[in-house]
């Protein structure tokens, strides 16, 4: 696979766009992942990675077969998303407004689905609650298991840079899940208590 | 009670030493608030492990195929629009490095706005003159011509700056062509 990715990358650089989409294809579930996990949106998503592809396509010239080129590609995608996310704060859209991606799986029983669906809500909400960046941090350690060197070369900081807001990002996610916890039990102890004044 | 340092090890994700580990798990047996941290982040953890990639809709590589070749040919218009505002105010700058002199020059060779003005009123009836002796030299030279040279000659001519101009047009036409953009 890396001898393939090599030599599509070879071939992209020297003007073969079907080597280049042979990349896309290669890499669009991570990049997509990325996107929407740090926009949480499947049509801003899309179209973020879209443009992610297109600005690696622009830039391919330049990308150093050092690295690996995964990271390159995610670090281009990541920067984009957090451009994004700032340009909508700008224009102030929360995030409970947009869409989210359902599960929709035939193979999989409706509970269990809905159960996926939850989670997928809730890992949205809670992500929501970050800064762009330490959203890209959580992303990128925990979906793409990137190390903290990893995280830091991707995203352009440094090592105890990336170790501090990873730290602070799961303190932030945790309170928020204590909150939302305790107010999904009122919400429950209440609706048991009207059902008792029935 | 105190929630440091131990509130800081359950979000480190470092291993804590032996003494450290100790002094945790007692801290944790008698903290009601940091078991309720732990327990939070221990469920985060869980839940960050155990979702799945999402996926794009199927197509994505034809998409970016046909949005490629789009933002190409985006590109490639904008590269032209700068080119021609480019080309505008280079025209524009060439212009003021030649008018800017030759304003100054009349200023200094007038003395008042008055005489600059008449300057100009000069220079419009001097230019109204020419134009009117250049009309009565082409209009004798017309006459001219039309009584020395015989109508067959003429139509010669004619036809040949028809040929002419033909051949202008088609050698211009591949200058105005839009190149489409390699996919």
């Amino acid at each position: 696979v890396q001898d393939c990715e090599t030599l599509w990358i070879n071939m992209a650089q020297n003007g073969d766009d079907d080597a280049f989409g042979k990349l896309v294809e290669a890499y669009q579930t991570p990049v997509y992942n990325l996107c929407y996990r740090m926009l949480g949106n499947p049509f801003e998503a899309e179209d973020a990675a879209q443009e992610s592809f297109f600005r690696a396509y622009k830039s391919l010239s330049g990308y150093d077969k050092k690295r690996p080129f995964s990271t390159w590609l995610l670090s281009i995608s990541a920067h984009y998303c957090i451009d994004q996310i700032r340009r909508r704060k700008m224009k102030s859209v929360p995030l409970d407004s947009v869409s989210y991606l359902k599960l929709h799986n035939p193979n999989l029983n409706p509970e269990l689905c809905a159960e996926l669906n939850e989670d997928q809500q809730l890992i949205r909400s809670l992500l929501g609650t970050l800064s762009p960046i330490d959203r890209a941090v959580v992303v990128l350690f925990y979906w793409y298991d990137f190390s903290y060197d990893e995280t830091a070369i991707c995203l352009h900081l440094t090592v105890s840079a990336v170790k501090s807001r990873l730290h602070r990002a799961r303190r932030e996610l945790a309170k928020k899940l204590i909150n939302q916890a305790s107010r999904k039990v009122l919400a429950e102890s209440y609706a048991s208590c009207v059902d008792q004044a029935k | 009670m105190g929630h440091q340092p131990f509130e800081e090890w359950i979000f480190t994700g470092e291993p804590l030493s032996l003494e450290e580990n100790q002094a945790f798990k007692e801290h944790m047996s008698a903290c009601e608030s940091c078991q309720l941290l732990f327990k939070a982040q221990f469920e985060i953890e869980g839940l960050l492990q155990g979702v799945a990639h999402a996926k794009p809709e199927s197509g994505f590589v034809s998409r970016w195929q046909t949005r490629l070749v789009k933002n190409l040919h985006q590109e490639q218009a904008r590269k032209h629009r700068n080119q021609s505002w480019l080309f505008l105010v280079l025209a524009i700058g060439m212009a003021t490095i030649i008018f800017v002199p030759l304003v100054m020059h009349m200023i200094n060779t007038y003395e008042s706005p008055v005489h600059l003005l008449l300057g100009i009123v000069f220079q419009a009836i001097d230019f109204i003159v020419l134009m009117n002796m250049m009309q009565i030299l082409i209009t004798t030279l017309v006459k001219v011509c039309l009584a020395v040279i015989p109508p067959l000659y003429w139509l010669l001519m004619l036809v040949l700056f028809s040929f002419l101009s033909l051949l202008w047009l088609f050698s211009l036409r591949p200058l105005s062509i839009t190149w489409r953009v390699p996919s």
